[in-house]
């Protein structure tokens, strides 16, 4: 009967400490919230490492989620800047409509079947829409074999979904013959074991296990995606709930330093600065970097 | 013993404080009570404040049409759930009609026939059967029985076999521990009574205790329903998640709880609330089910 006592008051404390700490931990000035695309994701936490080794004191969380979990939390103020793979949707702006999108770089999406796949190495993008809306069945359609052709998909709401959407199928519907995978690994390993297989990932997601196909004769190189011949790529995003501030403001001018745009590089995304005509924003001061970067997310 | 106990509790009673500190320990005790009670009461409160408005704006069509095409706002997307409810429905039934006999086999056999050695050996393997964790049964699904069905059959291999053959596995500790408890509870007299009389070992299991035991087994069988259309994650790997009406056992399927969690990630607004709907509905089917076990469980067989 005695033990039961601490016990109790032990778990109450327990209880406690950690509603407390939920609701505390993260105002602290000197700690700056990523949240949102998993695409995103790695770039930013590579930033990020980086960024803390040079600000002592200083502390970048990035969290996952995807887009509009991002646009959510910052909208919301959970996080202070959101990452985003696809643009700001309408029905987004008309709830937080102070948000601003700063693009931070280039990433491209690879259309991938299976290496034994050798008969098919070029796709037309009509090819490729084809496939995903379900008019094209057969990879012999396309110069392959006579086999039916396995669909492999995001889910919905994934912004590499999102992009294939706008770009490949111009806003059309996805056919809803494929199977749906929940992640860019998953993608990935599933077309590598199924050769009659095709699915889409991220550029910088792409190794052996999987082929590339060229888009209109053009492959996803980096000069490729950056003079923009390669024509599935869109831009990362930094969102932020009116003009950045603080420690936001400097993660961003740091993200589009050369020192963060090597970083990226060295990510497998294309650098804004090897973008032909992109005018890099004059980082003399935080506001001017707001608006200066404003102007390049037209594009 | 009696004397100690109750002398202990008389001690108890002299001291006032001991007394004030025993209601406070009891005053604990309830709220801990309480409040697993509160928190499933939240629950369903916060899944239906967010799902019954979206279903009262969408309709039976919410139910009955079937192309899904979700997005942020009501008017944008198209919301037709009814293959993702068939496929629930087509994986659950199909998992439990191949578990189910595999684990009342199992919980005879355990219960009746097995001797000692062997029985001490199967009851932890089944324990630690339950004890795996869904990703691992979805993800040695995903590399050992999809391509397998790939190989074998054609098609994508993510498919309801697949589904099927990982969920049947998953409930069988359900069904094998509840079903061994409902046999090994039926009284020996009848088990005696029938050997007597000259029935068989086989004549016995399939004529006395069976269904002397029927109304625990059917209660397994349907807690293992439960856990079959509840399960999430290992189907999310396996079943290709297509929202489509399947053709074939061979074709891509999505349930109810892979696409809630495929898709609550991203989901904002009208989709959002459709997501919760889609909980409100597995909600029913699990109430439903729920009521069956009870209905089962309080069932008598007499002779």
């Amino acid at each position: 009967m005695k033990k039961i006592f601490p016990i109790a008051l032990i778990s109450l404390l327990v209880a406690v400490a950690v509603f407390g700490a939920g609701c505390t931990s993260s105002t602290s000035g000197s700690t700056l919230q990523l949240a949102g695309s998993t695409s995103v994701q790695p770039d930013a936490q590579a930033l990020a490492q980086a960024y803390m080794a040079n600000n002592s004191g200083v502390t970048v969380n990035v969290a996952g989620g995807g887009t509009a979990a991002g646009i959510t939390a910052v909208g919301t103020g959970t996080a202070q800047i959101g990452t985003a793979s696809a643009n700001l949707t309408a029905s987004e702006m008309a709830q937080y409509p102070n948000l601003r999108p700063y693009p931070i770089c280039v990433d491209g999406i690879a259309i991938i079947v299976n290496p034994q796949n050798t008969a098919v190495t070029n796709l037309t993008l009509t090819q490729v829409m084809n496939i995903y809306t379900g008019n094209i069945t057969n990879w012999n359609q396309v110069g392959g074999s006579n086999v039916k052709i396995n669909v492999v998909n995001r889910e919905q709401g994934s912004g590499t979904r999102d992009g294939i959407q706008k770009i490949v199928l111009k806003g059309g519907n996805f056919s809803t013959g494929g199977i749906t995978q929940s992640s860019t690994g998953a993608v990935k390993s599933y077309v590598a074991g199924d050769p009659n297989s095709i699915g889409y990932i991220a550029t910088n997601a792409l190794d052996t296990s999987v082929k590339a196909i060229n888009i209109n004769n053009v492959a996803p190189t980096y000069a490729n995606l950056a003079d923009g011949t390669y024509v599935i790529e869109r831009y990362l995003l930094y969102v932020t709930n009116g003009p950045p501030t603080g420690l936001a403001a400097s993660f961003l001018n740091y993200t589009l330093s050369s020192a963060g745009q090597a970083i990226l590089k060295a990510q497998g995304e294309v650098s804004l600065n090897d973008v032909p005509g992109y005018v890099p924003p004059t980082t003399t001061t935080t506001t001017t970097t707001a608006t200066t970067t404003t102007t390049a997310t037209t594009t | 013993m009696v004397v100690t106990f109750n002398r202990a509790v008389r001690t108890l009673r002299r001291s006032g404080t001991r007394d004030a500190g025993e209601r406070f320990i009891q005053l604990i005790l309830l709220v801990c009570a309480v409040s697993s009670i509160f928190a499933i009461f939240l629950i369903i409160v916060f899944v239906f404040s967010q799902g019954v408005p979206f279903l009262a704006e969408a309709g039976l069509g919410f139910l009955t049409t079937s192309v899904w095409l979700p997005a942020d706002s009501f008017a944008a997307g198209t919301w037709g759930i009814f293959p993702i409810i068939l496929g629930s429905l087509i994986v659950t039934l199909g998992a439990v009609a191949i578990g189910a006999p595999l684990g009342i086999a199992c919980a005879v056999f355990l219960a009746e026939i097995a001797p000692p050695a062997v029985r001490r050996l199967l009851v932890p393997s089944v324990s630690a059967l339950a004890g795996v964790p869904s990703v691992v049964y979805g993800f040695f699904a995903l590399l050992v029985i999809v391509p397998w069905i790939r190989g074998q059959f054609g098609g994508f291999g993510t498919s309801i076999l697949a589904c099927w053959i990982i969920l049947s596995v998953m409930i069988l500790p359900t069904i094998i521990s509840v079903s061994t408890d409902a046999v090994r509870a039926v009284p020996r007299e009848y088990k005696e009574g029938s050997l007597a009389m000259g029935a068989t070992r086989w004549q016995t299991i399939r004529s006395v205790l069976i269904p002397a035991a029927s109304s625990g087994i059917m209660a397994s069988v349907i807690l293992g329903m439960g856990r079959a259309i509840g399960e999430t994650m290992a189907v999310l790997l396996v079943a290709g998640n297509s929202v489509t009406i399947p053709g074939s056992i061979f074709a891509p399927v999505s349930t109810l709880t892979a696409t809630i969690a495929l898709e609550m990630g991203y989901a904002t607004g009208a989709h959002q609330q459709a997501l919760f709907a889609m909980g409100v509905v597995l909600f029913v089917f699990i109430l439903i089910l729920t009521g069956l076990a009870n209905l089962a469980s309080r069932r008598r067989v007499t002779f």
